[in-house]
């Protein structure tokens, strides 16, 4: 592989997790965001000889999958209540910017899972591995519809407060919230 | 009243965002540009679930899944396994990426290495594996010219392979139960120190050689054994062509439909041992192997095409690749003479 090859390769490894948020941000779908993305990373190769190293690589990837965003939601707009063009742009912005491209760590989310109570992992595995919505998780354990929603979030909540305990502990200084 | 923009968010994050809070979202994320951040962090955040959840998902073999499915099993233990390979499915999705690119940049044979270097990688992180073999088609031939002076024209004929089990371990362990065509089982193995076989009646045979009884595993003639998974594998690197064909949903082996798996084809170079053809199924995500074809592969005198198709990972212990795991106490044992 020759140098630029092992640049962009390089480049596009470091933004991809960026790329796919944004895409998420705008379809939801993990399986569409899955084809989305695919077709970016494709426009991304094909197209990196017009890349113009002075920008941000994660904001000119960003650029090129808001184009695929805009298409796509054009397509379903009908059938579907999505976010309109100004709000995509504004989210692509966002994404952009060096605090969210930025790469995160991975171990702190892996431990942060794993204190998970059982009940709340079932409920993750249903919602993320499986793929289902709230109201087909309520279907499978017997909660109602807006419980599962209301886990969903506390789940997401409790990640949160998890991953910044984990990253203050990282840094070096202490976070003294209770859990 | 004024809805709380998290539970905007994370309405919309499920899809439970009725069509009359959409406007109220848009208006919350556009009013400043922390709204604006607040929401991506959330995002990233359940974007990562999905890639984390699913490859830790997909690193679990339906046994071990059974295993860790109720809450206290989650609880106590297990995670180790999908910590570890939670990071390498993560990296495998990059990988792909790479292999994209390699084959956009018009280099297919190149997107294939990449793939064989993480089915390989993938494999070696398995100490255990059991898989049923199929026997698709069988080509009689004739022994050729001088086979009478060959040890193979000494030995029995060989039991037949359709539905036999064959597990293989680490340091060229190996066990293979067949059922003889009167419908008794036949077991030969290696527990890497001797070989050895248990037959359907007299004594066990034992053979200071541990790849004696190996020669019943498909492969070994030509430097493609089964036994010796890596071996193979790095054999399909360097005597095959290789392609790799798009991924597929369907459920195949222990993949379930879920799984998005894609087919590794090598085709045998000219002047090279071993089957016409190769054929490996595996996960994308993780590079986990359930199925392999070869095709037209000499076995003894005939050519024929198996398959293997994975049925779990499970750990066996030392214990299961020797001879007394398959005998009962009692049975007389013998060393078997060597040529």
């Amino acid at each position: 592989m020759d140098e630029r090859s092992r640049q962009a390769t390089r480049l596009w490894t470091s933004a991809q997790p960026a790329v796919s948020a944004f895409l998420t941000s705008a379809v939801r779908d993990f399986s569409v965001r899955q084809d989305l993305l695919q077709d970016v990373a494709v426009a991304v190769i094909e197209s990196f000889d017009r890349y113009d190293p002075s920008r941000p690589f994660a904001a000119w990837a960003i650029g090129i999958a808001q184009n695929h965003v805009r298409t796509h939601l054009r397509r379903i707009r009908r059938d579907r209540h999505v976010f309109d063009d100004d709000t995509v742009a504004a989210l692509a912005v966002t994404f952009a910017s060096p605090e969210l491209s930025a790469p995160e760590p991975l171990e702190h989310l892996r431990d942060c899972l794993e204190k998970l109570p059982p009940k709340s992992r079932e409920l993750c595995d249903l919602r993320y591995v499986e793929d289902l919505k709230p109201a087909a998780i309520a279907e499978v354990n017997g909660m109602t519809p807006n419980s599962v929603a209301k886990a969903l979030q506390r789940i997401r909540e409790q990640l949160r407060e998890c991953l910044e305990r984990s990253q203050s502990l990282h840094r070096g200084a202490y976070d003294a919230r209770p859990a | 009243m004024t809805p709380d923009p998290r539970e905007l968010i994370d309405a919309y994050l499920d899809d439970v965002l009725p069509p009359e809070s959409m406007a109220a979202l848009e208006h919350w994320i556009r009013a400043r540009e922390e709204n604006a951040r607040e929401f991506a962090m959330a995002v990233r955040l359940h974007d990562r679930l999905r890639d984390e959840l699913t490859a830790a998902s997909s690193a679990t073999t339906p046994s071990s899944r059974r295993a860790t499915d109720t809450p206290g099993a989650r609880a106590s233990g297990g995670w180790a396994a999908w910590r570890r390979t939670a990071i390498a499915g993560v990296a495998a999705s990059i990988i792909v990426s790479l292999a994209l690119w390699w084959t956009l940049s018009g280099s297919p044979a190149a997107a294939a290495a990449v793939e064989l270097n993480r089915v390989i990688e993938a494999a070696a992180s398995v100490t255990d594996r059991t898989y049923r073999l199929s026997l698709e088609e069988v080509a009689a031939g004739r022994p050729p010219a001088g086979m009478s002076d060959r040890a193979e024209s000494k030995r029995p004929p060989k039991q037949p392979l359709d539905n036999a089990m064959l597990t293989v371990g680490s340091g060229h362990r190996f066990v293979l139960l067949r059922t003889t065509r009167d419908g008794r089982p036949f077991v030969t193995g290696s527990d890497g120190l001797e070989g050895w076989a248990v037959r359907p009646a007299g004594p066990v045979l034992v053979s200071r050689d541990p790849a004696h009884f190996g020669r019943d595993v498909p492969g070994h003639e030509h430097g493609m054994s089964l036994v010796d998974l890596n071996e193979a594998l790095n054999q399909l690197r360097a005597a095959y062509e290789l392609r790799v064909l798009p991924v597929e949903k369907a459920e195949v082996g222990s993949a379930p439909a879920s799984e998005a798996t894609r087919l590794l084809v090598g085709v045998k170079k000219p002047g090279q041992r071993g089957p016409m053809r190769v054929e490996v199924t595996y996960v994308v995500v993780t590079g986990r192997i359930v199925q392999m074809r070869f095709i037209d592969m000499p076995y003894g005198p005939d050519r024929v095409t198996v398959r293997l198709t994975l049925e779990n990972e499970d750990p066996r212990g030392d214990a299961f690749y020797a001879h007394a795991a398959h005998h009962a106490a009692d049975r007389a044992v013998e060393e078997e003479d060597q040529p």
